[in-house]
């Protein structure tokens, strides 16, 4: 089916002082697909759809859209020709109800009229299928609902293209099935769907063309039935990469970590043991209490009952310190917000959690905090310029590792590591899977938090599967499957 | 390389330059003003602005803010006072009372703040009128006059030719700024103020921390009470309430972070000395009051706007896709 153009880029650059953003990008985009636009992180991609939306402005290049051509956007020229970008974080107010949301610079004569509001909110709902009350408060809602809510007003204002930056990021399963339907639906009405996401799954799912984009350039645009996983990722890549998660074979028989009958404020009565050299995986879905539990067991939030025991002795951990000092380590699922200090550099974070022992006398000692820091950068392959730089300015992975260092040169033996790769880009998430091994091999116990389907199979040793707070089940390497995970987390 | 290395350099120090431009210009249009006494007698009588305001740095880069400032140092000023006049205590017991008076109010505010779990802003602004009722039960809006020597001279006296109060604000610059960074603790502020949560992930007992933050900052509002009190030869509930805004002014001037995590003792002096030396000068060069507080709100606007400007220039400029 050959359907017109509605949006086309040419020739598009954007400098950055040092910097090639985005080098002669042309991209043309058609009425009625869902386009995906697919590439590491660095690749462009936010700066291509940054330009698309005016947030931004190229340095060469044409824009071609409703039949005008334009050097450059502007917000209000973008969405006067009807683009509207949903960004990962969402730009609603909580404190208003999902109707005054959706309406919200809306052209609206006079006074507000809430009926006006709630009446336009529901038919746009009940033409999408979308069941959420209009009168509801956006913050009592779900991530997942706020997201519906954030697409919903968009199409509300009538958006020809619709840009979903990692929509998928933080929903599950049946959100994302829910998500899809609604992208189906958009897809049948004739507007244009540009998809990123870094899930390669999803883009066979619901994409028609795929457009691989790598260190600011163009690669090329595929159609998505007609190419395979492999393929994409060697284009994204630009180099063949082993897909296949590292093997190892180093669980030993002494146990690092014992939980007995533990309950928190959402979890009740849980019980597990973790081996040294050991990767035990935890699945559950989103609200299934595996961070929560994570938390509990390294004492950021209260226990309430249970026992833990560390190498075979009872603990009693009442905060995130006493966890550390027991070498209990722990990575947590919000990077930005609590795994770093983004306003301070690589050094000063890697250090932060053992400086008490970089002193000489009273003092710090900077050639022992710079000392450690260059032996994490080197472990780790932390890729910057310089250990001073701030962690703000790292990519995803680089963070991550950072986090890592952070948490290893506390002495920990038993590292918690919740979603350790969530919006890394492959070719970091693979680095990050061999350290995971590496500190196996060691002897070190990891407890591996995961939503990734794939890298829960492919890293675990064992998995245990939470559901409403409760453990559902335990697998084996042997009896590893989707369907038995999702069998036990959907366990009532 | 140089050049680059040259710009950062200005653009670190801005406000330094601005406090020595200001201080040449003044120079310039007044033979009063460009005395060794003179510029001596500026930085005596901000004295206690400085220490306090070195105080108010601290707790802002923890992350707080504290309101109470004015009014602690008045509860401290009387405590002493009635300590020296009402108990006949010596002098020097007297200010260690004070100073352990200070570090309780202190704390006090530290932990009420971890109490409620709501911000040190809403906190301090409550124990503000808290300290203030204090001050004025203790004193009975009487004043304390006719302190022994030994007392004014922290105020009064002189070693050469530099005065006592601006001995005792180096001695607090110093140690505070090489608590703040050289010092485990010092980090830890930072990290507190600059992410509390991810402190707490970190191992840091981030309660802990913000009481002891607050306790410094009290016995040094405690300093500053000594200072103000000694050098005016008089307490009362008057003396010391009024200071707070300005110490604020003083430290966002000087670059320390309304959220935490960033600044430096040297950003808040040179946020006191600008307000000092603009309000002397334009004394020195005839100015009159009323036209004062439009010059010194202007040049606040100017100075922050061109600040937080040069800030969001750097932000914006790291290419990031």
């Amino acid at each position: 089916m050959e359907s017109k153009t509605v949006l086309s880029m040419k020739n598009i650059t954007k400098l950055y002082p040092g910097v090639v953003a985005l080098d002669n990008v042309s991209v043309d985009f058609k009425a009625g697909e869902v386009h995906a636009l697919l590439g590491e992180n660095g690749a462009g991609k936010s700066t291509l759809i940054k330009v698309l939306s005016g947030a931004i402005t190229n340095d060469g290049g044409k824009i071609v859209i409703g039949g005008n051509e334009y050097d450059h956007m502007t917000p209000a020229i973008s969405r006067g020709c009807g683009v509207e970008v949903i960004y990962q974080e969402y730009n609603l107010i909580g404190g208003l109800s999902v109707a005054e949301n959706i309406c919200l610079g809306r052209q609206m004569h006079g006074l507000v009229n809430k009926k006006e509001m709630v009446s336009v909110t529901q038919e746009l709902f009940e033409k999408y299928h979308i069941n959420i009350n209009p009168r509801a408060y956006v913050k009592e809602l779900s991530t997942a609902q706020q997201q519906l809510v954030e697409i919903t007003k968009a199409i509300s204002k009538d958006a020809q293209i619709i840009v979903m930056d990692e929509p998928t990021a933080q929903l599950t399963m049946s959100e994302v099935n829910n998500l899809y339907e609604i992208i189906r639906n958009l897809k049948a009405k004739g507007k244009t769907v540009i998809y990123i996401s870094h899930r390669l799954e999803e883009l066979f799912e619901i994409t028609d063309r795929v457009t691989i984009m790598r260190d600011g350039a163009y690669v090329t645009t595929v159609d998505t039935d007609k190419t395979t996983r492999d393929e994409l990722i060697t284009l994204m890549v630009g180099r063949e990469l082993n897909d296949s998660y590292p093997k190892r074979d180093c669980v030993r028989d002494e146990v690092a970590l014992k939980v007995e009958h533990v309950s928190g404020y959402h979890n009740t009565d849980v019980s597990f043991e973790l081996k040294k050299g050991e990767i035990l995986g935890v699945s559950g879905l989103v609200g299934a209490g595996r961070t929560e539990l994570m938390r509990v067991i390294f004492g950021a939030d209260k226990k309430l009952a249970g026992t833990v025991y560390v190498d075979g002795k009872e603990v009693h951990i009442h905060s995130p310190k006493e966890a550390l000092e027991l070498g209990i380590g722990l990575i947590p699922e919000d990077r930005k917000m609590q795994g770093c200090f983004l306003n301070s550099s690589i050094e000063w974070n890697i250090s932060i959690s053992n400086i008490r022992k970089l002193t000489t006398g009273r003092f710090i000692d900077k050639k022992k905090v710079r000392r450690q820091a260059e032996h994490y950068e080197k472990m780790l392959n932390i890729k910057t310029p310089s250990l001073e730089q701030k962690v703000r300015n790292l990519s995803g992975g680089n963070q991550q590792k950072v986090v890592l260092a952070k948490v290893l040169a506390a002495d920990t033996e038993i590292i918690i590591f919740d979603e350790p790769t969530r919006g890394i880009d492959i070719g970091a998430r693979h680095e990050i899977y061999d350290l995971m091994s590496d500190l196996v091999k060691e002897g070190k116990a990891i407890i591996m938090v995961s939503s990734d389907m794939e890298e829960l199979l492919g890293m675990s040793d064992r998995i245990i599967v939470l559901s409403e707070g409760k453990l559902t089940g335990e697998l084996k390497k042997d009896e590893f499957s989707q369907e038995a995970i999702m069998h036990l987390a959907s366990h009532e | 390389m140089t050049k680059s290395k040259i710009q950062k350099l200005i653009k670190d120090n801005m406000m330094l330059i601005i406090l020595i431009l200001m201080v040449i210009i003044f120079c310039i249009f007044s033979p009063n003003f460009r005395s060794f006494r003179n510029i001596m007698n500026v930085c005596t009588q901000n004295a206690y602005f400085i220490i306090a305001a070195i105080g108010v740095a601290l707790v802002m880069i923890s992350g707080g803010t504290d309101l109470s400032v004015g009014q602690a140092m008045a509860v401290i000023g009387i405590s002493i006072a009635m300590f020296m006049q009402n108990l006949g205590l010596p002098v020097v017991v007297a200010i260690i009372l004070g100073l352990i008076v200070g570090i309780i109010l202190g704390c006090f505010n530290g932990f009420m703040a971890n109490l409620l779990r709501i911000h040190p802003m809403i906190v301090t602004l409550a124990t503000m009128t808290l300290f203030q009722g204090i001050s004025y039960t203790l004193s009975g809006s009487k004043s304390f006059y006719g302190f022994p020597d030994s007392y004014i001279n922290i105020g009064q006296g002189y070693v050469g030719p530099i005065s006592v109060p601006v001995i005792i604000v180096i001695v607090v610059a110093v140690v505070i700024h090489l608590m703040l960074e050289k010092t485990c603790f010092g980090r830890f502020i930072y990290a507190v103020g600059g992410n509390a949560e991810t402190a707490r992930l970190a191992g840091i007992n981030v309660n802990k921390i913000k009481v002891m933050v607050f306790g410094i900052a009290g016995a040094l509002f405690a300093l500053a009470a000594i200072v103000l009190t000694s050098r005016g030869g008089s307490a009362s509930s008057n003396i010391g309430p009024g200071v707070e805004f300005d110490c604020i002014t003083a430290c966002v001037l000087g670059g320390i972070s309304f959220i935490g995590g960033e600044g430096k003792v040297k950003g808040a002096i040179v946020g006191c000395l600008i307000l000092g030396f603009l309000t002397n000068g334009m004394q020195m060069i005839g100015m009159g009051t009323y036209i004062q507080y439009i010059v010194k709100g202007i040049i606040l606007l100017a100075s922050i706007g061109y600040d937080t400007y040069q800030q969001t220039k750097v932000k914006k400029a790291p290419a990031k896709a």
